[in-house]
């Protein structure tokens, strides 16, 4: 704990109407439609939704790390005022990594098998001080680079000998965490975790998710968790977004939206979550997700809401401020904004 | 007893050799008969052991020591009209909705070949009424799904229709391998749902394998649970569940992360071992290395199934209660039945 307290500015990253298109032979798919959310300073957030409701695009928009046929549409992506969306790519390269950092999806999957898990680590650092060409040219000596490989090591609960190892000589939870020392070895802001714990079981699970939320507190750093498990968000973020069809249909403190969702697909989501302790019948939703080549008229989700009226088909809800820190898109709340 | 359907006797499987070689399950002996459908969970981590024990009741990889008998017959053994019959009775769905579909065919030759092959139908016309009968039956509209390819398709109707194909059969047991790990939650209860009906309209049982102990005791009378290759804890699904007894049971639940913001599992600390491999473990509890309860004993010699109020379980803390002869899980899960039932069975359609 005493190496590393606190070096972190703490900072905010707010995302603004963004939208990511994909264009297919078939059409434009709108991944990401007009998404808006503030990550605090040192919160946890989460971002949850099922496969195709566009979460993970927010994530790689965000590392402007959407590759053709997609590309960021339109909105700003505001990091400290500095807006990444129109940043250059070389300006961009050294924001990744050392001010955001992405443990992406199948990350431990993506380790290279033929390196040692100390060249990995160290990989990482060195590009990252090429690209601040000059100031500090190779000025760090090979010990101060396996000494800090060491302390990244010990603070995600490995012992410093796994250096020396191979990707195949670990566990599924060892390398995750291994991943999440390779995201934090510049000392970002903020952390992006898609899908940290996807491939693992409950019980490593939740020690990945401790590590993660040990080494976000040393730092000082925010998280955005990107899942589709209700239960691992209630559990780790402090605030929740709601995803469905490429837009956030709620947004708001994690248990107020379980205690009480306002959007019908999250009230749907939270009433569909099996519960050991009552006896719950499951609940399941009427119709399919929609084709993204062919989004509904609307609001994305009236075809499949049990609550859906007339206005639901004609005109898209804007996500507003219905409660104190309560975002909500959806026409059942047309009449309820306060002021 | 009759003979069973399908039988476990006694059965290891071993991958590789020597210092590498790991064992994926160990004296394994189960049975599931034809007296009543049944739905048996299997539930374990990744390496437990369940999906070797899949692969091994179909057939598609042989034991290394025991026998799996069908209809009393070793699987090895079994003449070409029993085989036949083995592939008819017993049918399978698997984890991925998108890897059993060639691309290039109609979802519809995904129906119509069991029926060609095992001559199911008569007539073009009641092989058409017999594939329309199956997805009804999996809440499928036939009208939208025949004459289209895969690629139009969701991964929950995909699934559905696996399901449907299995149902044309008219099996007396399907062996689901994570048949909803893939499926969107929103999804997920549509495809539980589907083989509830299997279950209880056509009378055909299920072993139900799967890491998620939620949807387990959604569906299942009886759960196993699997640590490395070996029973931990079987008994009643509800039993299991609400009152685990085997530490690594306990621990299981106790990780899962539930969608109440006041249970605080951010907060405990579990000894972090147990990752990778360690080869000791084989002589005595496999679970020893990372329990809280361990004693010397459990370091020497593995613990038997001890039978105690409401489950059976393999662990010395319960070394008063009388041990299960042979580790036959069979008779003594049929004798907790009738303490527990299904855990939670009843579906609601949301409106």
């Amino acid at each position: 704990m005493t190496t590393a307290t606190t070096q972190t500015a703490a900072a905010t990253l707010r995302v603004e109407d963004l939208r990511v298109q994909f264009h297919t032979p078939r059409g434009v798919v709108r991944a990401v439609d007009g998404v808006s959310f503030t990550l605090r300073p040192g919160e946890r957030f989460g971002l949850v939704g099922e496969s195709g409701s566009g979460k993970s695009t927010i994530a790689l928009a965000l590392m402007r790390l959407i590759k053709p046929p997609g590309r960021i549409a339109g909105g700003r992506i505001l990091l400290e005022d500095e807006d990444l969306a129109a940043l250059p790519e070389d300006a961009m390269r050294s924001v990744r990594m050392a001010r955001i950092a992405l443990i992406p999806q199948g990350a431990m999957n993506s380790l290279n098998p033929v390196m040692r898990v100390k060249q990995q680590i160290i990989d990482g650092i060195l590009a990252h001080e090429r690209e601040r060409s000059g100031s500090r040219n190779g000025s760090r000596s090979k010990r101060d680079l396996e000494e800090r490989v060491a302390e990244l090591l010990e603070s995600v609960g490995l012992r410093r000998e796994v250096a020396e190892r191979y990707p195949h000589e670990l566990s599924g939870g060892m390398k995750q965490r291994v991943c999440i020392a390779i995201a934090i070895a510049l000392r970002p802001s903020i952390i992006i975790a898609d899908e940290p714990t996807s491939a693992l079981d409950v019980v490593v699970q939740r020690q990945i998710m401790q590590t993660l939320g040990a080494v976000q507190a040393r730092l000082g750093a925010s998280v955005l968790l990107i899942g589709h498990d209700m239960g691992l968000m209630a559990q780790f973020v402090d605030r929740v977004g709601v995803m469905y069809g490429g837009k956030l249909a709620e947004i708001g403190p994690t248990r107020e939206i379980f205690a009480e969702p306002l959007h019908p697909y999250t009230q749907m989501l939270i009433s569909s979550l099996p519960s050991f302790d009552r006896e719950t019948s499951f609940v399941k939703l009427a119709g399919q997700p929609h084709s993204p080549l062919n989004p509904p008229s609307g609001c994305v989700f009236h075809p499949r809401c049990p609550r859906a009226f007339e206005p639901c088909p004609a005109r898209v809800p804007v996500l507003r401020e219905v409660r104190p820190d309560r975002f909500v898109s959806c026409h059942l709340y047309d009449g309820a904004v306060e002021s | 007893m009759t003979t069973p359907l399908l039988e476990l006797k006694h059965v290891t499987k071993v991958f590789g050799h020597g210092e590498g070689a790991t064992v994926a399950l160990s004296d394994f002996s189960f049975a599931i008969g034809e007296d009543a459908a049944t739905i048996v969970a299997v539930a374990g981590e990744s390496g437990s052991g369940k999906s070797t024990l899949a692969r091994l009741m179909l057939g598609f990889i042989s034991p290394s020591a025991g026998e799996v008998r069908y209809r009393g017959t070793d699987l090895r053994r079994l003449s070409r009209a029993e085989r036949r019959n083995f592939r008819r009775e017993i049918q399978a769905i698997f984890q991925d909705p998108f890897g059993v579909y060639n691309p290039f065919y109609r979802v519809d030759h995904l129906l119509t070949t069991p029926i060609k092959n095992f001559k199911l139908a008569s007539s073009r016309a009641e092989a058409r009424r017999q594939i329309e009968t199956a997805l009804a039956t999996v809440g499928l509209n036939p009208g939208e799904i025949l004459g289209r390819y895969p690629h139009q398709l969701s991964g929950g109707q995909r699934q559905r229709i696996t399901i449907a194909r299995a149902l044309l059969l008219r099996p007396r047991l399907i062996i689901a391998d994570e048949p909803v790990s893939m499926v969107d939650a929103s999804l997920r209860a549509t495809i539980l749902e589907s083989l509830l009906t299997l279950n209880r309209e056509f009378g055909i049982s299920f072993i139900y394998i799967t890491h998620d102990l939620t949807t387990a005791y959604q569906i299942s009378e009886q759960l196993i649970i699997l640590y490395r290759g070996v029973v931990a804890e079987a008994g009643p699904a509800k039993q299991v569940i609400r009152h685990p007894q085997h530490p690594y049971t306990q621990l299981l639940i106790r990780s899962i992360p539930t969608p109440d913001p006041g249970q605080r599992w951010m907060e405990e600390v579990v000894a972090s071992s147990g990752e990778g491999t360690d080869a000791a473990v084989w002589q005595g509890c496999p679970f020893a290395s990372r329990c809280p309860h361990v004693m010397p004993m459990c370091q020497e010699e593995r613990p038997p199934l001890y039978l105690t109020e409401g489950a059976a379980v393999s662990c010395y803390l319960y070394r008063e209660s009388p041990t299960i002869e042979e580790g036959d899980l069979t008779v003594t899960l049929g004798a907790l039945a009738g303490a527990g039932s299904r855990g939670n069975g009843s579906i609601t359609v949301g409106s």
